[in-house]
């Protein structure tokens, strides 16, 4: 698979993502609560990414190179960050599970906080690993 | 808890050797560039079979780039 293949792919699934939080918000004006501002920030950061990325492969003109950004290295960092991910999403649960305890049920949609755990669970995997690959 | 051996290598004296820059080295081994970089720096050690391709391709022995030290040696 070349950068220009995979980049093609994060466009299509960016377009995908746009459409789908335009039709999410439409949508959300007719009920109450919900988790609907996930998916309009989800694809916000992965269009900002693709952006970000386009930039970066014209810059570098890596358009028609394999994708290389895989190895024995980043692999093991990836898995130490998920390792780390994971303990965080058990914290944040068992808080949830605590602040639900004190306050019931019916004031907070659950389905908030399972947004912003999933939300919190992307980022802190993107920014361990990034860190522990690029650390010096 | 530090380790108690070190391993060094000759990585980047011997890319030098052969005039390989950073970037021709990860595609010939097969990996990124900051993994070069990070073996270079003695940030990281290598897989069995990561040291056995870099000593494939820097056309020398395994115990020729890599050697351990006993910490504070």
């Amino acid at each position: 698979m070349t950068y220009m293949y995979r980049f093609l792919l994060k466009v299509i699934l960016s377009i995908v993502l746009v459409l789908r939080s335009f039709s999410l918000f439409t949508y959300s004006l007719y009920t109450s609560g919900g988790a609907y501002w996930v998916l309009p920030i989800i694809a916000v950061v992965f269009v900002v990414w693709t952006i970000i990325e386009g930039i970066s492969l014209s810059k570098s003109k890596m358009w028609y190179k394999s994708v290389r950004d895989k190895d024995e290295r980043t692999e093991m960092h990836s898995h130490r960050a998920g390792y780390i991910t994971f303990w965080i999403n058990m914290f944040g649960t068992a808080v949830i599970f605590i602040l639900y305890s004190f306050i019931g049920i019916n004031k907070i949609n659950p389905l908030n906080f399972v947004g912003i755990m999933f939300i919190l669970n992307i980022i802190s995997f993107i920014a361990l690993k990034t860190y522990f690959i690029h650390e010096k | 808890m530090k380790d108690k051996y070190l391993i060094y290598n000759r990585v980047k004296e011997l890319r030098n050797k052969n005039n390989l820059t950073q970037e021709q080295l990860s595609e010939l081994v097969d990996v990124t560039r900051l993994t070069i970089i990070s073996i270079e720096k003695q940030k990281y050690e290598p897989s069995l079979g990561l040291a056995l391709r870099l000593a494939v391709v820097l056309e020398t022995s395994l115990d020729d780039l890599f050697w351990m030290k006993e910490d504070g040696e």
